[in-house]
């Protein structure tokens, strides 16, 4: 029997099709678990679901093709960045398997220790730090030694990773925090490393 | 010129015609600005980021194959651009420097609950802005955009089961934030 539950928000909702709508509520009265959950989200009314319009300033629209224009006109054709695309992939890969052969490293020789200095890198610390959520870990490099940091949250609270709650650190990729850490000053690297470390010995 | 199909017009655009690329902003500026704004809450960020949406699309248009649909590609930069400052924002509050605490996501602009259906409205929008980056997607393309499943896969690259499971846990989570906001209210 194919349960139904990730079907229910539709229901709920009333966006579901007249044909599933039938479908999940023949399912609804022959299974107990998914008429448990159902019952359990059936009090939130389709009424407490409301969409409202946004409200857009007078003129936004008329004014947003101009603005675009002017931006595509007056923004530099970024040749720099073209050309430096091509090294900045040639960089990062080695980086990254880099990085993933590490990973593999220290999840081999990941026992007992919440923390732990994997290695060192062959990178220059212009980029500070670069760190990459893998659910269960973060690798950091710190800016002034170039060690490669594994923090293993997984460990520290002794539960599936997958149920670790790290607040703001869900489902980042190594590109958008490497686009955010590059944008820290000194200071806020060390800080983020302080803040990094700290939560290893909670 | 716009009379043409969105094919037309990327044809067009592809020689030459910026007044071609003009007509497809005009027609797609709105729902593009709508999902950017109801993933990022603040008009202000949505309005940065439609720029930069406009503003690749006519770089890469040029690339465009038409595999999918015009609008469909564009869904897909916004929703990525969209992501992208949404995770920016999140880690950057998450190292913030005074140690709140929790994510401040009220900075980003909530509804004046004058009425019951606007304090729902509120809190629904700020219960989406608090979910994570890819429930909140799933939630705003199906809930205020009402995009069929197998759009929302196309824009985001993932499977269908996989999208109606997130839907399922963001509509819950927001459900359940109402629930507690409203208490006995909600019978």
């Amino acid at each position: 029997m194919d349960h139904v539950s990730t079907d229910l928000a539709d229901l709920l909702l009333g966006s579901a099709s007249d044909q599933d709508r039938l479908r999940i509520e023949r399912h609804l009265s022959e299974c107990p678990s998914c008429r448990d959950e159902w019952i359990s989200i059936s009090a939130l009314a389709r009424t407490h679901f409301k969409t409202h319009e946004l409200e857009v300033p007078n003129g936004y629209f008329a004014s947003l093709p101009s603005r675009i224009f002017a931006r595509r006109t007056t923004e530099p054709r970024n040749r720099m960045a073209a050309w430096i695309q091509p090294a900045f992939s040639n960089y990062l890969a080695p980086l990254t398997a880099g990085i993933l052969l590490i990973v593999v490293v220290a999840s081999l020789s990941t026992d007992e220790s919440e923390l732990q200095t994997a290695s060192s890198l062959p990178v220059s610390t212009e980029d500070a730090v670069e760190y990459v959520s893998d659910n269960d870990a973060i690798f950091v490099l710190e800016p002034i030694s170039s060690q490669l940091t594994y923090v293993n949250y997984a460990s520290l609270v002794g539960q599936d990773p997958s149920a670790v709650h790290i607040p703001g650190l869900e489902d980042l990729e190594t590109q958008s925090v490497h686009d955010f850490v590059s944008g820290l000053s000194d200071v806020e690297v060390d800080r983020l490393i302080e803040r990094l470390n700290e939560r290893t010995i909670l | 010129m716009s009379d043409l199909s969105d094919a037309d017009l990327v044809l067009a655009y592809k020689n030459g015609s910026e007044s071609a690329f003009n007509q497809i902003v005009l027609r797609h500026q709105q729902r593009i600005y709508q999902v950017v704004r109801r993933l990022l809450n603040d008009h202000d960020d949505a309005d940065d980021i439609v720029q930069d949406v406009f503003v690749k699309a006519s770089t890469a248009l040029q690339e465009f194959r038409g595999d999918s649909s015009l609008y469909t590609w564009l869904y897909r930069i916004a929703v990525n651009l969209s992501l992208n400052e949404i995770r920016r924002k999140r880690v950057k509050e998450f190292f913030r420097f005074d140690d709140i605490g929790d994510i401040d996501t009220s900075s980003e602009e909530t509804a004046d609950a004058s009425t019951e259906a606007e304090e729902d409205t509120a809190l629904i929008q700020k219960a989406a802005g608090q979910l994570p980056p890819k429930q909140r997607i799933v939630f705003v393309l199906r809930y205020y955009e009402e995009l069929p499943y197998e759009e929302i896969a196309s824009i985001l690259h993932t499977s269908v089961g996989g999208l109606k499971a997130n839907f399922f846990h963001a509509v819950k989570k927001v459900g359940r934030h109402l629930k507690d906001q409203h208490g006995p209210r909600i019978d």
